[in-house]
């Protein structure tokens, strides 16, 4: 589990975080919702040990996390962005083996062929392996970089640590139809190997759909954490992206009268 | 699903570049044939009396090859590197500025050696002009790079007008140079302007191969981390690499090849430039591949090159610096109207 205790964060004097306490549990996809501004991406970055709040402390498996070096953070969680654009022209399969940058030594070329397989077969995409990825469109590409992703957990399943995996905006510019797609495979993930994930999402119906756990943000400020049941209501919603309640009302139910597209 | 070099590749290139170097032992303003060549490499083991093809062979025109392809191999290689470095196509040694860095300082050692250090021993100016060069090549990398990164990506803009300006800088002094300069000192400074590979020495060239040499060798080595930093800074330290670390490995490495390479042979644009783009149209942008291949093609480019720069106004010769901007300016005018279509990396 990582947790954050009281975090506080300022660029210059603006108040980035201020006094957040949350924790990403393992075998839960935990949704972090919010308006733009509000330290989503500073909270990510914090949580994933990118970068060292002012105050507060993170704990990894209780152990404060201090300063890891980037293949120590590497072994233990993934990061997948929303968007990679490459200047030069690279190989499917290629892109997707560098996931296996932090475990290189301790794999073979043959482990690492057949792990860029299973992600590559994991998202749907077998038969791009040798395309060229700048020619891939932008849903393709995305799908590429979950593969890459994948590659790098399956890298590290066999380490005593819990693996984590944080979605920065991952969905964005997808079509509904390829976000739940990744959300389903992100939720296969978890059921199998029973990591954390956090992931920030703007879509609240997928939220509501496939959170276990939310955390809910605003102006840098804790709202609410907890449960989806206890998080995802109308007042708490309202209150976050300071819309009136009414816009909300529907959510409750959605998760009920929606069907996961095949 | 090919991950590393394909080994027909690289064997088809050493044949090439094998047969280019025995193409330039014999091609010359003093042609000869392969028998000829034979019994100069057989009488080197004998003990008869040296005649001129000895000579010619010996001091002349094999050190000069093995300069042309250690400096070959060792611009592209750099090439390779710089553009994944600043994730930018267009970014080469030349066109930076770091060439002109490098000029800058060794024409200021130059000037010094040949005032208030000529007493000290031949080769310890000529090591003293190398260490001006890489420290030239260094320092304008580090500056070029710490204008022209912004937070995730490195401004092209910026990128090549430090370029412009720290070659402006060159400029003036190279052109200072000149207004001092004598008959004869004339002739070295267009030497260094347009670069040639006629100052080839045994002694220069063992003050340069084992430095480029270990420089190519140590950058291969990054080629993993190279590849990652195609993603961009924040997802290669994602994925695991010691971003910063790699950066400064990287520059140094560029810094003191290019340093080196320019010590000895003056600016030679463009091969950091063609080559890798050359490779990357054939066999895409694995380093892994890459960064071998280019140091193998950029021999191969050099020599020939500067075989037909001393053959084509043969007994004068051509600086090299002419022919491979002849060759390489077209290619770059149409790679960037290629990147203004694609619109990569802007």
């Amino acid at each position: 589990m990582i947790q954050l205790q009281h975090i506080h964060i300022q660029r210059g004097k603006k108040v980035i975080l201020e006094d957040v306490s949350a924790e990403v549990r393992p075998n839960a996809l935990t949704v972090l919702l919010g308006p733009n501004g509000a330290g989503k991406s500073t909270l990510l970055e914090i949580l994933s040990g990118r970068i060292t709040p002012d105050q507060g402390k993170v704990l990894w498996e209780n152990q404060p996390i201090g300063k890891r070096s980037e293949i120590e953070l590497a072994q233990r969680r993934t990061v997948m962005s929303q968007r990679v654009n490459l200047s030069f022209p690279i190989g499917v399969a290629e892109l997707v083996e560098m996931g296996c940058y932090a475990a290189f030594e301790e794999t073979s070329p043959a482990e690492r062929a057949s792990i860029i397989k299973h992600a590559l077969g994991k998202v749907g995409l077998t038969d791009f392996a040798n395309r060229d990825y700048t020619t891939l469109s932008g849903g393709e590409q995305q799908r590429v970089l979950m593969a890459k992703c994948i590659a790098q957990l399956e890298c590290h399943y066999w380490r005593s640590h819990t693996q984590y995996l944080f979605l920065d905006e991952a969905t964005a510019g997808l079509d509904i139809r390829q976000k739940h797609h990744l959300l389903q495979v992100v939720k296969g993930i978890i059921k199998r190997r029973g990591i954390g994930v956090l992931a920030i999402v703007h879509d609240l119906s997928l939220a509501a759909q496939y959170a276990d756990r939310i955390i809910l943000l605003r102006d840098g400020k804790l709202v609410k954490e907890g449960e989806k049941s206890e998080t995802l209501t109308a007042p708490l919603l309202s209150h976050t992206f300071s819309l009136p309640a009414e816009q909300f009302q529907l959510l409750q139910q959605a998760p009920a009268l929606q069907t996961i597209p095949k | 699903m090919r991950l590393d070099p394909n080994p027909k590749i690289t064997i088809g290139l050493c044949i090439g570049l094998f047969a280019v170097v025995l193409g330039s032992l014999l091609i010359g303003a003093y042609p000869m044939t392969l028998t000829e060549l034979g019994q100069v490499f057989w009488g080197a083991f004998t003990t008869e009396p040296k005649d001129t093809s000895h000579f010619l062979i010996f001091n002349i025109r094999l050190p000069r090859i093995l300069l042309g392809l250690i400096t070959g191999a060792g611009l592209a290689i750099t090439g390779a590197a710089i553009q994944g470095l600043f994730r930018n196509p267009l970014a080469d040694p030349t066109l930076i500025g770091v060439s002109s860095g490098a000029v800058l300082f060794a024409v200021v050692a130059i000037v010094l050696l040949t005032t208030a250090l000529a007493p000290i021993a031949q080769w310890l100016q000529q090591a003293t002009i190398t260490l001006a060069a890489f420290i030239g090549s260094i320092l304008t990398t580090y500056l070029v790079y710490a204008l022209a990164k912004t937070k995730q990506t490195v401004s092209v803009m910026t990128m090549l007008l430090a370029g412009i300006a720290i070659s402006a800088l060159a400029s003036a002094v190279v052109g200072f140079m000149i207004f001092l300069s004598s008959e004869e000192q004339l002739r070295t400074i267009t030497f260094w302007t347009l670069g040639s590979l006629s100052g080839a020495t045994w002694l220069s060239l063992a003050i340069t191969m084992p430095l480029i040499l270990v420089g190519i060798i140590l950058l291969t080595r990054q080629a993993r981390e190279l590849n990652a930093l195609l993603l961009g800074e924040k997802e290669a330290a994602y994925l695991g690499v010691p971003v910063e670390k790699v950066k400064t490995r990287i520059i140094i490495l560029s810094a003191l090849i290019v340093g080196v390479c320019i010590s000895q042979t003056g600016i030679i644009g463009f091969v950091g430039l063609v080559i890798p783009h050359f490779l990357r149209l054939l066999f895409g942008s694995n380093y892994r591949a890459l960064l071998p291949l280019s140091a193998l093609t950029g021999a191969i480019f050099l020599v020939s090159t500067d075989t037909l720069a001393r053959t084509i106004v043969a007994p004068a010769e051509l600086p090299i610096g002419i022919i491979t901007a002849i060759i390489g300016a077209p290619f770059f005018l149409w790679l960037i109207y290629r990147t203004q279509k694609t619109r990569l990396a802007i």
